[in-house]
């Protein structure tokens, strides 16, 4: 999935919960207040747009801290898939 | 046989038919249509109306037949393969025709319900005349003319045609609910002065009629029964009624009808728990679920019956909380339970109905997610990010929902209850 959806989908969850979008991707998750809840939705919202299961690598998915790393991450994983 | 005095003079005042020895009579041609073994077999009767099930009732009482009846809608080939197994043989009225045919011998006097089918395949329970029959000890009361929604066959249609047998003056009004403009139009023609259904139901005609024709039909008792009543829809109907009596019962295929609330209030009073050889109920809890012993249960209950109902005790009322068989989304870890979650967001004004579900979902096993239906009126590009903040105010983080689908209308079963929903998998298409 393109990257630039993924980052829609990542802002539409923010400010369904009131928060701001991203403005920065270097923005660290914890200071955007995402949390693993909000991981776990955006990840679905792709698992349903692409129609098929992400499978995530658990070393990669602890090295995960800013937006730009979720991005990256779920860009590669929805293109394993 | 005893049974056989309960039917006569009895008003039915739809249909020209003036009481039930009546319609036995318009039976009898099918008794001497088939072979007299038959008779003496299991047989379900498939019906393609009320008149016709309401024949087939009213005949096979007066002979002690073992039988159930059963829309020819839901008389499917799978449906006719469990039949068969079940050891029933499927006699198609309007034709005149057995289709299918099992050499079983017959109980006299089983009647067999089928169950609407809201948590899955429906089930067929087994009861007799007098274990439907909770009005026996009913007294004569007020003049009514029902509206009967219920689908054919299952166990509330079979409690509205026992009213109508047992108690004087209690007509009914049978009706299709494909078109619910179409029912209350019909039901302000016939005269409509009572109504037993479901809250769906109600959800759904609020959600669908114009309130002037709602107001129309002058209604003076509403019996409420089938799922969870809330204290919103019974306001709803105060409002709309004001004249009314607002009855809910809990009842069930498998425990027949036993708590009836007129108060007014959801849940019900604590003080039923209460022992009472007056009544021909007991309720308990036990580990916060509701069991009932009733002398009206399904023939193969013979002592106390878990519900499968969670329920919890609040001052002195008793409230309904979810099923036991759904209650846990294991979300990360935490435990979020729908019934806690539908309920909040029931109180929610903009909100006519939800259903709240186990979503599989990555890296946390389940998310919370939730099917509504908005009030008419309500604009839809919102209500995801009002109906999110909402929950976070009340709920934990985890139990607020994360997959929204708003629904125009509400997914009902033929016998007018919402449709529950199992766990989705991850790559369900959702909103």
């Amino acid at each position: 999935m393109e990257r630039i959806k993924i980052k829609k989908m990542m802002d539409a969850i923010l400010i369904k919960l009131g928060r701001d979008a991203v403005h920065d991707e270097n923005t660290e998750l914890r200071d955007l207040g995402f949390r693993s809840l909000d991981f776990s939705e955006l990840a679905l919202r792709v698992e349903m747009e692409g129609n098929s299961e992400l499978y995530f690598d658990a070393a990669a998915l602890r090295r995960i801290r800013t937006v730009a790393d979720v991005l990256d991450f779920l860009e590669e994983a929805s293109r394993a898939a | 046989m005893r049974r056989n005095t309960h039917w006569d003079n009895r008003l039915w005042t739809v249909g020209g038919y003036r009481n039930w020895c009546e319609l036995a009579d318009l039976f009898e041609p099918h008794v001497k249509q088939y072979d007299i073994e038959f008779a003496t077999h299991r047989v379900a009767y498939v019906v393609s109306n009320h008149l016709e099930a309401l024949i087939v009732v009213a005949g096979a009482l007066r002979h002690d037949l073992d039988f159930m009846v059963i829309p020819l809608e839901r008389c499917s080939t799978p449906m006719e393969q469990r039949l068969a197994l079940a050891g029933f043989s499927v006699y198609v009225v309007c034709d005149n025709l057995f289709v299918s045919t099992v050499a079983v011998k017959g109980e006299p006097g089983r009647i067999t319900l089928i169950t609407s089918g809201t948590t899955g395949e429906p089930k067929f329970v087994e009861h007799s005349w007098l274990s439907i029959n909770t009005f026996d000890r009913v007294k004569p009361g007020a003049k009514y003319d029902w509206i009967v929604p219920y689908q054919v066959g299952t166990y509330a249609w079979f409690q509205m045609v026992a009213l109508s047998i047992s108690v004087s003056e209690q007509g009914l009004i049978p009706m299709s609910t494909n078109d619910l403009t179409h029912l209350f139009e019909e039901a302000v023609i016939a005269g409509a002065s009572a109504i037993s259904s479901t809250p769906t139901f109600w959800r759904m005609a609020f959600m669908q009629i114009e309130e002037s024709l709602i107001r129309r039909i002058r209604l003076r008792q509403i019996t409420l029964g089938g799922e969870v009543v809330d204290q919103k829809i019974l306001d709803a109907l105060r409002m709309q009624y004001p004249m009314a009596r607002v009855s809910h019962i809990f009842a069930s295929s498998e425990v027949g009808a036993c708590i009836v609330v007129n108060d007014g209030l959801a849940g019900f009073p604590a003080k039923l728990l209460q022992h009472d050889d007056t009544r021909t109920w007991q309720i308990r809890i036990d580990q916060g679920e509701l069991w009932v012993r009733s002398r009206y249960a399904a023939s193969d209950v013979i002592d106390w019956i878990n519900t499968g109902d969670l329920v919890t005790h609040n001052g002195d009322r008793i409230f309904f909380v979810g099923r036991s068989d759904q209650t846990m989304i294991n979300i990360g870890g935490n435990k979020a339970y729908p019934g806690d979650i539908e309920r909040l967001l029931l109180s929610h004004p903009n909100l006519i109905w939800c259903r709240v579900y186990a979503h599989k979902a990555p890296l946390l096993g389940y998310l919370a997610a939730a099917d509504v239906c908005l009030r008419p009126g309500c604009e839809i590009t919102e209500a995801e990010k009002i109906l999110t903040q909402y929950c976070e105010i009340h709920l934990p983080d985890y139990a607020v929902p994360r997959i929204w689908q708003f629904l125009d209308n509400i997914p009902v079963t033929d016998n007018l209850k919402a449709e529950l929903k199992c766990v989705q998998n991850r790559t369900c298409s959702a909103r």
